[in-house]
């Protein structure tokens, strides 16, 4: 998969821990407030547990310690985007939470760049690429990705 | 069939004159009230509309007086046309295997009738 | 035997028709000229598996064709023969005729037509030829001559019914005995065609309400006997003219053809004579007859029925059956989830409220609570359906396999009123069929041999379905003579499956006969045919997300055990609170429920804690150490040990609370997750939380697998 593919979309921004994040937004299915999950044994710990969306059975990830980022309080302000995800052949759906959503943006290719090379560190591999605009820089979430590492 | 219809057919159908109306049992017991009723309506000028919507109850002898109906209409060349059959009419017409007796020469096959 | 097969003939005529669209789209594809072997592979399998249902149900004609059909495939398969563009034609056109014979069969009308025997004579004869050069046609074409000899040779009866003829006397209705009644109750028995005369019927303004003038002639395939045809005209007696005669078995297309009308045999006051001049004229008459007073008689009103009557489909299954996409019925059950969730608030909500108009408020939502409750229940039931539509077909099909190969079997079935989700069932119904006659063709021995080996000359095949650890298990065993391995491993040597000097374990082995095109019986018969199956098998369970096993004892029988997931099923569950989690316990696992006492604890070397059930002494697992939650209790004796039983194996669950029992619908957690050992899935509850399901094989599992199990309890020290 290229890593600089990020050619001209849409993308839903939100702010994790103080960065803006952004993916896709053919990706949301819709965003909803936090409510409680129920916890699964023995999964890692950045999967909270799983939900009830409309008879379907959800896993819900915190983000930030997907990141490994400093882990926050849920309230009322805790967001949960759901997203769709193709998946091999069929397509996963997942839950995100984020400390909030932010904008929606159109971003030309040019505005994306491709990330540079890390190694293994910052979960650089959940990255598709970064966006410069409006003078932020965005940090594009690699969806499948987070989706092939929630279900391997 | 409706292919076979005259042309003169629509024009006709639109003011149905005699009207058979079945109550909601057609059997045996209402046979004689029926039968009275059936020809009373032959007795006005065609097309004729026979309604078997609201039947809830049918037995053979139900069936029979409606199949004569039928045949006095297609031996006259009278036309008449279904205006609707309850599901209990249309089972008993099935398994007394009548329903080609009853496809009325002068309209599309009532629904259900091939 | 008192089955029902014909029950089953919409479903393989179901499945034939959409097999024979899969084989269209194949053969379609197969034209460009590349031979691709899984295109060639899928033709072969519709074939194959259409031969084999209509061998079951007795449609000689389509299992006759279908067999040719068959070996000119293999032919295709193996190479013998390559695909040329007028072979494909040839084959095109077999789907065409394979489908007329079908919807004739379906409409139990005579199948054989010239254009049908034509091209089976044509597909024979390329079959025979050797235009390739193919090496070794010899041995197929024996093969035909066997197959095409069989099944009329077999002299199966069809299936067998009744000629009925009923002429009401003018005193039957009258004395309250209705010839629909009569009718209605006939086309319950099974298939019931009906012809009606309507002949005697005068005008309108001359008929007697109460007198019956109509007239019927009947078929009714049915394996019913006499005595409940005669119930049905009992009180008719003496009212009425009636005729019953068993049909004569159908024993070859010739035979069908000729009794395409049939007349009623022998009746002394049935004018058949007349009866079929009305359906001859009928067929002359019917499509140009004008509507004038030229169609003067009654007679010849009359013969204005159809000359194909009408079939009328038995009471039982018509009794409203459609078919309606998978999707809708999810889209239904999800919506209900819904409506109970908003039930649940609207509870909630109400239960705030105070006066007297609340406390109505909260009785109507009682009632209310009740009717989703049994919705849901209802709409989940719509998927469910119970094995038995599968096991059903068995006994029959093992009776006749049995007598063409000689073979005394018997067969033993348990747990058919286990219900699996209807898309699992539709998939394991041909896999089954195979496993079955494997088991028959090559499980069991013939009598003389099991004699020998001192067993008892009948066979034993056993089909059990059950319940385990949130799974189904079917099995199909026998007690035959097992898998030979080394004619497994020659045979895989001489397919180039394993190497010369390779050597396997037995295991290994076994699993040899997976492979495609696999077949360790040198003679090819038309009951198990050429090796397809394990694969095929295997292929259609994986697909499913199920699992096939295979065990062998040389000398004393084979059984496959088939592992099918519950993608949606219901389980009976038992709610248990451990903290602020509620897990859900499959009530089949469940032994019972314990309260435990002090001198019931022991501790093995610091490490284990056992509980003392009368004679046993039973590992017990602390399910919030097991899944590292908080719970209320840590002293076993102010919580609760739930006894259950796994793979043989029993353990305690130590648990804070036992809730209610109820149905829950299984979610699999693998759809937007992944497997947890443990966790069979999970559910969701009224108040819209998720809870999870146990799977007790796997919580024993990761129990032994815990590294360094917990310390052990205090108070049992």
């Amino acid at each position: 998969m290229s890593r600089n593919a990020a050619s001209a979309q849409q993308v839903l921004t939100f702010k994790l821990a103080g960065e803006e994040y952004g993916l896709g937004i053919l990706a949301v299915q819709e965003i909803r407030g936090w409510s409680a999950v129920t916890t699964i044994p023995h999964a890692p710990e950045w999967v909270l547990g799983v939900m009830d969306l409309r008879g379907v059975t959800v896993p819900v990830i915190d983000l930030r310690r997907r990141f490994e980022l400093e882990p926050a309080q849920f309230g009322p302000a805790t967001v949960v985007i759901v997203i769709r995800v193709p998946s091999g052949e069929q397509e996963r759906t997942l839950g995100l939470v984020v400390d909030a959503v932010s904008e929606v943006y159109d971003l030309a290719a040019s505005d994306c760049h491709s990330l540079p090379d890390l190694g293994s560190a910052a979960a650089s591999e959940l990255v598709q690429g970064l966006a410069q605009r409006e003078g932020k820089t965005l940090i594009l979430l690699d969806v499948a990705r987070l989706a092939m590492s929630v279900v391997h | 069939m409706a292919k076979d219809a005259q042309p003169t057919v629509d024009d006709a159908l639109a003011e149905p004159r005699g009207r058979v109306i079945l109550g909601a049992s057609c059997t045996i017991h209402e046979g004689a009230a029926i039968k009275a009723h059936m020809l009373e309506q032959l007795a006005r000028a065609g097309p004729y509309e026979i309604d078997g919507s609201a039947v809830e109850r049918v037995d053979a002898a139900g069936v029979q007086l409606i199949v004569a109906f039928a045949l006095d209409c297609l031996e006259r060349g009278l036309e008449y046309v279904w205006k609707g059959r309850s599901e209990t009419l249309e089972h008993a017409i099935e398994l007394l295997s009548v329903g080609a007796l009853l496809e009325s020469p002068g309209a599309a096959g009532p629904p259900g009738a091939q | 035997m008192t089955l029902d097969l014909a029950q089953f003939h919409e479903t393989f005529f179901e499945e034939g028709f959409e097999a024979l669209g899969s084989m269209e789209t194949a053969l379609l594809k197969l034209s460009a000229g590349e031979p691709d072997a899984e295109l060639i592979n899928t033709i072969f399998r519709v074939a194959h598996s259409i031969k084999g249902g209509s061998a079951t149900f007795g449609f000689a004609d389509v299992a006759a064709f279908t067999h040719t059909l068959e070996t000119l495939l293999d032919q295709l398969r193996s190479g013998q023969r390559h695909v040329h563009s007028n072979i494909v034609d040839v084959l095109l056109r077999s789907v065409d005729v394979l489908r007329e014979m079908l919807s004739s069969t379906q409409r139990k009308q005579p199948v054989a037509s010239a254009f049908t025997a034509g091209l089976h004579a044509q597909l024979q004869a390329i079959v025979k030829s050797s235009a390739d050069g193919g090496a070794s046609a010899p041995p197929v074409a024996a093969a035909i001559a066997v197959a095409a000899g069989s099944p009329a040779a077999a002299g199966e009866p069809a299936v067998p019914g009744w000629h009925i003829r009923l002429i009401p006397g003018p005193l039957m209705m009258e004395h309250g005995n209705d010839p629909l009644r009569m009718l209605r109750e006939l086309a319950s028995l099974g298939t019931l065609v009906t012809r009606v005369d309507a002949g005697k019927v005068p005008t309108l303004a001359e008929l007697d309400p109460e007198e019956c003038v109509l007239s019927w002639q009947m078929e009714l395939r049915s394996d019913a006997e006499r005595a409940a045809i005669d119930q049905i005209f009992e009180w008719a007696e003496g009212e009425c003219t009636l005729s019953i005669e068993p049909m004569s078995p159908v024993v070859s297309t010739q035979a069908a053809a000729s009794n395409a009308a049939p007349a009623p045999a022998g009746t002394a006051t049935a004018p058949a004579a007349s009866a079929a001049a009305v359906t001859a004229a009928a067929a002359a008459a019917a499509p140009d007859a004008p509507v004038t007073p030229a169609v003067a008689s009654r007679a010849a009103a009359a013969a204005k029925l159809p000359s194909a009557p009408e079939a009328v489909r038995s009471a039982a299954s018509e009794g409203g059956s459609i078919r309606v996409s998978i999707e809708k019925i999810d889209e239904l059950l999800n919506s209900v989830g819904e409506l109970v969730i908003t039930q649940s608030v609207c509870s909630q909500l109400a239960a705030l409220l105070e006066g007297r108009q609340a406390d109505e408020l909260r009785n109507a939502l009682v009632q209310f609570e009740r009717h989703m409750r049994s919705l849901q229940e209802s709409v989940m039931r719509v998927r469910m359906l119970p094995i038995a539509s599968i096991f059903n077909r068995f006994p029959r099909m093992i009776r006749d396999l049995g007598q063409r190969l000689g073979k005394k079997v018997e067969l033993k079935m348990s747990g058919d009123q286990t219900e699996l989700d209807k898309t699992v069932l539709e998939k394991i119904g041909d896999p089954l069929v195979h496993l079955v006659r494997n088991a028959v063709d090559h499980g069991i021995e013939m009598p003389d041999q099991r004699r020998a080996a001192g067993k008892d000359e009948q066979g034993k095949i056993s089909l059990h379905a059950y319940h385990k650890g949130g799974n189904v298990i079917v099995e199909v065993s026998d007690d035959g003579a097992g898998l030979q391995r080394d004619k497994i491993l020659a045979k895989a040597r001489e397919r180039g499956l394993v190497g010369a000097d390779e050597e396997l374990p037995d295991d290994k082995i076994l699993n040899l006969i997976f492979a495609p095109g696999f077949s360790t019986v040198e003679v090819l018969s038309d009951v198990s045919g050429r090796g397809v199956g394990m694969d095929v098998v295997r292929r259609n369970i994986n697909q499913i997300g199920g699992h096939v096993q295979l065990h062998s004892t040389p000398g004393k029988g084979s059984t496959v055990r088939i592992r099918l997931p519950l993608t949606l099923a219901i389980l009976d569950g038992q709610l248990a609170r451990v903290g602020r989690e509620i897990y859900i316990v499959p009530i089949v696992s469940i032994v019972e429920t314990i309260q435990i006492k002090r001198d019931q604890i022991n501790s093995l070397a610091g490490k284990a804690e056992l509980f003392r059930l009368r004679d046993e002494y039973i590992p017990i697992i602390r399910l919030y150490e097991l899944f590292g939650i908080q719970a209320d209790n840590t002293d076993l004796l102010n919580g609760l040990l739930m006894i259950v039983e796994a793979d043989g194996k029993r353990v305690g669950l130590f648990v804070d609370e036992l809730l209610s029992q109820q149905q829950v619908v299984i979610k699999s957690l693998e759809t937007n997750f992944r497997q947890v050992t443990a966790l069979a899935g999970a559910t969701m509850l009224g108040d819209g939380r998720v809870a999870l399901i146990l799977d007790i094989p796997g919580v024993i599992v990761r129990y032994m697998d815990q590294p360094c199990r917990a310390e052990p309890a205090k108070e049992a020290a």
